[in-house]
């Protein structure tokens, strides 16, 4: 995917793409990505939950920043999130976590999805990644970042390689001015849960890595959850 | 002497003046030299002296200028990355005493929390795993350049995104729902 994106960014330098296909590309890369997911699980492999990784529950989902020149993009699918610090001192929420809600199991309901409402954590909670449904047939379901973990997908909708399973495009939004932005933080995984109220965590961004690197990892593992940052303080950098 | 800012951009300005004057202290040092021998016996020492110190400036700002504009080419920093710093902020431990972690000899694992700083272009990377999450490892993308930027994370919780990507998916067969 390192070289997808890269491949991508270059394309986009050399204005090879235009600004209206960009999200077409980068949907591609994503479907690419979840196309690889997908093979590492093979349908008829379910893997027992004892001494295998917790598949059942597994999941996947991504979020990303991309500066080309002097503008920037925000791409995000499922639970991961990119916070922006402006020149106004304010820190914004520049993607929206993908949320669970009734409307989205209405839409899936309406595209053949079987949606286990009881099971299906309202507001929040939510995870990304590959699921199968071990209380029925052996049909392969996808979690939030492609799916949901409590969404089983009828065995009419195939994948490539004979699997099953859901997809999600990203949320592309951009391009937005480089100029206003003073700080990028990027989380991923499990921010829905550990950071529903960011307000706690970023402040200590600008207190520098110690600081906020324990805030972050502190507010993540009381949720029992990892977590994966990446901050860039364009305030120092050297590139211009 | 020679007071200029040498920016990359400014050399970029400058390049197409350099290029300009180039032949003209050719043919000044030409002329300098003609003169000098038509005029050897007469010639004195100083006029020698002005012209050689002339002619090396000139040789000396314009090889200064080719420097550096090569030295502000831009850098591709993914083969010259910036320099990284391992930063040691004590959370290992505290980190292994948070999840009670402990591996089978009873020791902390070595490591639990990553964090690495990439200094020159103040980007901090933070991976944290603990040993009941083991499998949700996560992986970041980073590249930075001059004209563009890529700050990625992926979470690899039992799904490697650039672990396998051979194949592109018939992806216009697939059932697309965007999750909102």
């Amino acid at each position: 995917m390192r070289e997808k994106l890269v491949l991508l960014a270059q394309r986009l330098v050399s204005e090879e793409i235009a600004p209206e296909n960009f999200q077409g590309e980068i949907i591609a890369i994503f479907e690419q990505a979840q196309a690889a997911c997908v093979r590492q699980f093979p349908r008829n492999a379910q893997p027992s939950l004892t001494d295998q990784p917790p598949t059942a529950r597994a999941g996947t989902t991504a979020t990303l920043f991309l500066r080309i020149k002097n503008n920037c993009w925000i791409i995000n699918l499922g639970d991961s999130r990119t916070i922006v610090y402006d020149r106004d001192n304010k820190w914004l929420a520049a993607s929206e976590d993908h949320g669970f809600d009734k409307d989205t199991i209405v839409a899936m309901r309406k595209q053949g999805y079987l949606v286990d409402e009881s099971a299906v954590p309202l507001g929040g909670s939510v995870y990304g990644g590959l699921h199968w449904d071990d209380g029925g047939e052996d049909t392969f379901g996808v979690s939030h970042a492609f799916g949901h973990s409590s969404i089983v997908l009828p065995t009419s909708i195939e994948l490539p390689n004979g699997h099953v399973g859901l997809l999600c495009v990203p949320d592309v939004q951009g391009p937005f001015a480089m100029a206003d932005v003073l700080h990028v933080v990027v989380c991923c995984d499990g921010v829905t849960d550990s950071f529903p109220d960011s307000s706690k965590f970023l402040p200590t961004v600008l207190e520098g890595p110690q600081a906020w690197v324990k805030a972050a990892y502190e507010q993540a593992s009381s949720k029992g959850d990892n977590i994966s940052l990446i901050h860039w303080d364009l305030t120092k950098r050297e590139l211009s | 002497m020679f007071l200029f800012p040498f920016s990359y951009t400014n050399c970029r300005s400058y390049l197409p003046a350099a290029a300009a004057i180039t032949p003209f202290v050719g043919l000044v040092a030409y002329v300098a030299q003609s003169t000098l021998k038509s005029n050897a016996i007469k010639a004195p020492s100083l006029k020698l002296f002005a012209a050689t110190v002339a002619s090396s400036l000139a040789l000396g700002y314009l090889t200064r200028l080719a420097l550096s504009y090569l030295q502000a080419q831009p850098r591709e920093l993914e083969q010259q990355p910036p320099q990284k710093e391992t930063v040691s902020i004590g959370l290992d431990r505290m980190a292994c005493e948070l999840f009670k972690c402990t591996t089978d000899s009873g020791k902390f694992p070595d490591k639990v929390f990553d964090v690495e700083v990439q200094t020159s272009s103040g980007i901090t990377d933070v991976h944290t795993t603990g040993p009941e999450l083991k499998y949700q490892e996560d992986s970041t993308v980073v590249v930075q350049t001059r004209d563009y930027t890529i700050l990625g994370v992926f979470d690899g919780h039992s799904a490697s995104p650039e672990s396998d990507i051979k194949t592109p998916p018939a992806s216009n067969s697939l059932n697309l729902l965007k999750m909102k």
